[in-house]
């Protein structure tokens, strides 16, 4: 199987088909450059990389393939979502990225695989 | 390589001395050693960062620490306390670079400059805006804009990227054709230099007091000491945009237009000309596209009467060329639309090998620059795409813009090739005379072709980074200079 990207300017290219939902949403988020950053206002004092989106994700990647262990400083980290939820309106693929990341925690975290 | 999955297992032991007193410099709340926040800032948007991230290991070392200053005053601690005790500062913006340029080494701080956000003051008597380096460039664009002012610098990155990283990395927007590039835009700047001590660079029109220190600073990625505040030019909102759609036979023709519009003084805010391949992913082939395969497009901006006369004679000239004008607007909506988007996700997700180089060449080369690396890339994979697109001009020539990607291959494989592309590329460049980069600048990823770029200049520079920051402490191995030594560390 194979899809059309929408956006040009590989509009023809046929590469295979992803969900797009779940950790395959969250790959795409992981290596997308955070263009929905430019929501964050100037106030928000805390400002660090880790708690964009696209680190987010990437730290669900990484939890996923099993680079990081799922401890509860990592589960802190993918739970802190205020970022997240300032750049969801902005996102250029129109995902719900803290939604996906709530859910991720919940079967990765929540329900006890590694967590102390 | 470091590998991500040795990030949890740092032991005590490993803690290195200073960093308390760099928490006692700025505060716990200031400096963060949690292993996402190491993980977060152990890349940028490098695409081989990339590769190696999604197999689980890291370009570069694991920051020991991240540190967020929320005043210069803060930064100039960092520096002085990195020359105290012997470790590394690298600046880091919003991590949008492309060549590596904020990958990390050993004993590296990364110093966050976000907080650093603020507007410093906007003068509109003389058309200068003065920003703290860290603020983002839609949210600074959008405030001039309110103000009825545009910076005239609107990067792919705009919505990614601060106003300090584009003067850091001497970056181009979209529409430099007509604004210029960052250095013709910033008249001014302050920055901690790698000992810790202020350099305020004032921001006016032009000086004729020695060389030009600005241009020192922009571009020299960090590795001269940290940008803190920047002062830019800015131009009035243009009254109008006039978009024009151009089918051209072929690039020779389209060349050929560019040049004479640049030669003749004409000032398009944008000018954007795709080769076959990337036009007809635009175009579908429909007309006037399906007998003119060349896709070029214009912007004329500004006052109304000046863009419209620009209008005429730009039309002129490309209709001698032969082109064709399309009667739809069409594709410009979809680029003003979709012109601040990376396209790259989807395929880096799936493994794809996916980057870009942009190089500069000559009018003369472009013919050869464009024929040569796409035949020497095609070479690599029969299923490796390449196409390339003219999207910054001037009187004497252009950027090459190029898109490769190869093919969802084995990890090895895949590395091994995405290096074949870039040596192919930038040494097709050096050999027909152009730079290797035109505006991503180098990082550390274009390190092994800089001495062929610049010749003794290379020394030059390394001599200059040597007077300014003998402890090696500002982003040292980047620009192709000297990388950090166990004697650096004192």
């Amino acid at each position: 199987m194979s899809r059309t990207l929408e956006s040009w300017p590989y509009g023809r290219v046929r590469i295979p088909t992803v969900a797009e939902t779940g950790i395959d949403l969250l790959r795409i988020c992981a290596f997308c450059p955070n263009p929905c950053r430019s929501e964050i206002p100037e106030a928000v004092a805390d400002q660090r990389e880790s708690r964009t989106p696209s680190a987010l994700a990437f730290l669900a990647i990484a939890v996923n393939e099993g680079f990081v262990r799922a401890d509860a400083p990592t589960e802190a980290a993918l739970s802190d979502l205020e970022l997240a939820e300032l750049c969801r309106p902005a996102c250029a693929y129109g995902f719900d990225v803290p939604t996906e990341l709530r859910a991720f925690v919940k079967v990765h975290f929540s329900e006890g695989t590694d967590g102390d | 390589m470091p590998v991500i999955a040795d990030i949890q297992d740092a032991s005590p032991a490993k803690v290195p001395d200073w960093l308390e007193a760099l928490s006692a410099a700025l505060g716990e709340a200031q400096l963060s050693t949690a292993v996402a926040d190491r993980l977060a800032y152990a890349r940028d948007r490098t695409p081989l960062a990339t590769f190696n991230m999604r197999a689980g290991r890291s370009l570069g070392d694991f920051p020991v620490a991240i540190a967020t200053p929320e005043s210069e005053a803060q930064v100039a601690q960092v520096m002085a306390l990195a020359n105290a005790h012997g470790f590394v500062v690298i600046p880091y913006g919003a991590g949008s670079g492309v060549v590596a340029g904020a990958i990390p080494v050993a004993d590296t701080v990364m110093l966050d400059l976000k907080r650093l956000n603020g507007l410093v003051e906007l003068d509109d008597v003389n058309g200068l805006v003065t920003v703290q380096a860290g603020m983002n460039g839609a949210r600074f664009e959008e405030l001039l804009n309110a103000r009825g002012w545009t910076s005239g610098h609107y990067p792919q990155s705009l919505n990614m990227s601060t106003v300090g990283g584009w003067a850091a990395c001497r970056g181009a927007g979209q529409a430099s054709s007509r604004y210029g590039k960052i250095e013709d835009i910033v008249v001014g700047l302050r920055m901690v230099l790698p000992d810790g001590e202020i350099l305020e660079i004032k921001p006016l029109p032009r000086r004729a007091v020695g060389p030009g220190l600005r241009d020192l600073f922009v571009g020299a990625e960090g590795t001269l000491g940290v940008i803190t505040e920047v002062t830019l030019r800015i131009w009035r909102q243009p009254e109008v945009r006039h978009p024009l759609i151009l089918a051209f036979p072929d690039l020779q023709a389209a060349w050929d237009a560019l040049r004479e519009i640049m030669q003749s003084e004409l000032r398009p805010e944008v000018a954007r000309l795709y080769d076959v391949t990337e036009s007809r992913e635009r175009t579908a082939g429909k007309a006037p596209f399906d007998a003119k395969p060349v896709l070029c497009m214009l912007v004329l901006s500004g006052k109304a009467e000046l863009a419209e006369v620009e209008l005429r004679l730009c039309r002129e000239i490309c209709e001698a060329h032969g082109a064709d004008v399309s009667a739809s607007l069409a594709l410009y909506e979809h680029w003003q639309n979709n012109r601040f988007i990376s396209y790259s996700p989807r395929y880096q997700a799936q493994r794809y090998f996916m980057d870009t180089i942009e190089i500069t060449g000559r009018w003369s080369a472009l013919p050869q620059l464009y024929d040569r690396i796409g035949s020497a890339i095609r070479d690599l994979h029969p299923d490796v795409f390449f196409g390339a697109h003219w999207s910054h001009v001037y009187p004497e020539g252009a950027c090459q813009y190029m898109t490769i990607r190869l093919p969802v291959l084995d990890d090895a494989q895949g590395l091994r090739l995405h290096g074949e592309v870039w040596d192919r590329a930038q040494r097709i460049c050096l050999e027909l005379g152009g730079s290797i980069s035109h505006h991503h600048g180098v990082g550390q990823l274009r390190n092994p072709w800089m001495a062929e770029e610049l010749g003794r200049g290379q020394d030059v520079l390394q001599r200059i980074k040597d007077a300014l920051d003998p402890n090696n402490v500002s982003n040292p191995g980047k620009l192709a200079l000297r990388p950090r030594e166990d004697s650096d560390r004192g």
